[in-house]
């Protein structure tokens, strides 16, 4: 490691973007996500999860029902590892990794997952299954029940040996690794980071959810009048960052704003104060005015709540209104993994100039102040932002653009 | 290598109620009480899990030891296994028929609960972070708290949690304990005692007792609070340590 002082006002980390992918129900791999924006196809199913019993639709990935880690793994099996495992297979992105670890070494590559379920749904089955108070020989996995264990896997399975750990700071989990990772790469702790955000359905989030008279019992309709709740889904999503000027870089993150509202833990700011100043610090990291922006992904959960602050935050920050939707009804809210689920969307409309719309958005809610996408459009603007908001107040906001 | 300061911590254990009591444990605790911190309002200290009672306390305490503004400083959390009482109790309810769940208990089952619950009580709109890496957490956290110092030179708050492992979760991870502690973090300055913190490709082992990775850092905030000498390594990664040496506090 080359040493380095504290150095004092340096310029916001940026980090270039190599590789990314993403598993979720509307599509597996960058090519499927963008057929499945462009034509409205929608991945959104009627709830099937085993034993939920819940009246509401869901955001399933079906590949991962039957897929398997590899024999040399499965003492770390649980559905959150086996997502991460269909993931890491898509658009060759563990030989992207694999090739960078060749050239630089496995200790100088750095891990960060963003997660709020990790593999909560395995340690559920472990006390469906308890032998006499204790986890059965076939749930002995400490590696599995604890917050970083789809961190562990995926640094175990990529070979990475560099500083791994997970995030998990519910629904903002995995806006939140761009950031620490550009942290890491200007400070020169790594030459690459892998970055990633997973989630799998489980039977905690379906019912704390539905405690919290937050699930819809139809398709989630975003910033809709009717809106009445959130879709769960689940989603793996990685990227592969490397330091700002490597030779060859297309997109980069330009600049990120992590806040938190200070209000309440299960509820959004009234005005929307911490997302708006999320939004405003990812703008000025970045450099860039509100006008620079070609689309914002929004985090757009469908509760009422969510979309009513969300709304007034965009409204401070872009006062004359730029493209803006929400995809959860194509993926469902993925949670832990909604943040890159969502950046992986925002780099597919930087590179395809192509602007989803607001699947299942029928009546804009008159009551709302921002006005948000009901149709499809496209941009050349060369800078793209995305929202992701979770408990315990905690936001952030991420902008991408082209390298200049 | 890089050079820092830690100007404040707080603690919370057996035997322990402020950083200077550790490895000064008077008298062995076989129950640690939960500390009532006075930026909670009583109307929530009741529906606050202990996890987040103990991380305010220390988060608090640590403020307070380095003079810093609670509101206005950026914080890194940290728990080896996060809260297993609510773990546990979500499990269990949900292996059950009626799996109706408390609202509550739900929210508070996110792992940056502490974090919230400490931004609210002390109403700070900065950024919050939780970070995790099992056995290794402590010094993941500690390392991330590092860098956001280095990326511009402000205060970061470290906080890590470890709580007693219930049911049949001690089967696989083992009973754990009550260790809560924080440090201010801020850059290298002449009132502070220097902080060295080097990063290297040596392959260390992660602790044993992997439930209470706030252990790693345990003998540390002692040493800063009584201003002693201190020397640490800690795995990172299969093959990443960090090896952080604190030095004698300087003569005012």
């Amino acid at each position: 490691m080359h040493p380095r002082s504290i150095p004092t006002g340096r310029r916001t980390p940026r980090a270039g973007v190599h590789a990314w992918t993403s598993a979720s129900a509307c599509a597996l791999g960058n090519a499927g996500l963008h057929t499945a924006l462009r034509e409205g196809v929608s991945g959104l199913t009627r709830n099937d999860y085993p034993d939920s019993g819940l009246d509401t639709w869901i955001g399933r990935v079906r590949a991962c029902d039957n897929h398997q880690v590899e024999e040399s793994l499965q003492h770390l099996d649980s559905r959150n590892n086996r997502l991460a495992d269909l993931g890491l297979g898509l658009d060759r992105f563990d030989e992207r990794v694999a090739e960078v670890v060749d050239r630089l070494g496995a200790h100088r590559i750095g891990l960060i997952m963003g997660t709020s379920t990790a593999s909560i749904g395995r340690t559920e089955s472990a006390y469906a299954a308890l032998d006499n108070d204790s986890f059965a020989a076939v749930f002995q996995q400490p590696e599995v029940h604890n917050p970083h264990s789809v961190g562990h896997y995926v640094a175990t399975r990529l070979g990475i040996q560099g500083p791994s750990m997970s995030i998990s700071t519910a629904c903002s989990s995995s806006g939140k690794v761009f950031a620490s990772a550009a942290r890491w790469l200007q400070l020169g702790l790594v030459d690459a980071v892998v970055v990633g955000g997973v989630d799998s359905l489980c039977l905690s989030i379906l019912h704390g959810f539905a405690s919290l008279e937050l699930v819809s019992t139809r398709p989630c309709r975003p910033y809709d009048a009717a809106r009445d709740g959130i879709n769960i889904g689940e989603a793996a999503a990685f990227a592969l960052l490397l330091p700002e000027d490597t030779p060859g870089m297309e997109l980069e993150l330009k600049g990120f704003g992590e806040t938190s509202d200070a209000w309440h833990m299960a509820q959004p700011h009234p005005q929307g104060r911490g997302a708006r100043d999320a939004m405003r610090d990812a703008l000025r990291g970045a450099g860039v005015t509100a006008d620079d922006i070609g689309y914002v992904n929004l985090h757009g959960t469908a509760t009422p709540a969510n979309d009513a602050t969300e709304a007034k935050a965009l409204a401070e920050v872009f006062v004359d209104p730029v493209p803006a939707s929400s995809t959860k009804g194509w993926t469902g809210h993925t949670l832990g993994a909604a943040g890159i689920v969502g950046a992986v969307t925002a780099l597919d409309v930087l590179t395809s100039g192509h602007v989803p719309r607001t699947l299942n958005l029928d009546t804009p809610d008159p009551t709302l102040s921002y006005p948000v996408l009901t149709a499809s459009t496209t941009t050349t603007r060369d800078h793209v932002m995305c929202n992701s908001f979770g408990f315990g107040g905690n936001n952030c906001s991420l902008v991408f653009g082209r390298c200049t | 290598m890089m050079r820092l300061a830690v100007t404040g911590a707080g603690a919370w254990g057996r035997g322990v109620r402020c950083a200077a009591d550790i490895g000064r444990e008077v008298a062995h605790e076989d129950d640690v009480p939960v500390p009532r911190p006075a930026v909670i309002p009583k109307r929530e200290l009741r529906r606050s899990p202990n996890a987040s009672r103990l991380a305010v306390e220390v988060a608090v305490q640590a403020c307070e030891a380095a003079g810093q503004d609670t509101a206005n400083i950026r914080s890194v959390f940290t728990s080896s296994l996060g809260d297993s009482a609510i773990t546990d109790y979500m499990c269990r309810t949900l292996a059950g028929d009626d799996k109706l769940l408390s609202p509550t208990r739900f929210h508070n089952s996110v792992h940056n609960a502490a974090a919230g619950c400490w931004s609210i009580a002390c109403n700070n709109p900065l950024q919050t972070n939780f970070v995790a890496s099992f056995g290794n957490s402590a010094g993941l956290a500690f390392l991330e708290a590092m860098t956001l110092v280095a990326s511009d030179a402000r205060p970061t708050l470290f906080v890590a949690v470890d709580v007693p492992v219930p049911g049949p979760l001690a089967s696989v991870h083992g009973n754990g304990t009550t260790a809560a502690l924080a440090m201010v973090i801020d850059r290298e300055n002449e009132d502070a005692a220097p902080c060295t913190v080097t990063l290297d490709a040596s392959a260390v082992s992660t602790p044993e007792d992997h439930a209470i990775s706030t252990r790693t850092l345990w003998p540390m905030a002692g040493a800063q609070a009584r201003g002693e000498a201190w020397h640490g390594e800690l795995k990172l990664g299969t093959r990443s340590r960090m090896m952080i040496d604190l030095e004698t506090r300087r003569a005012q």
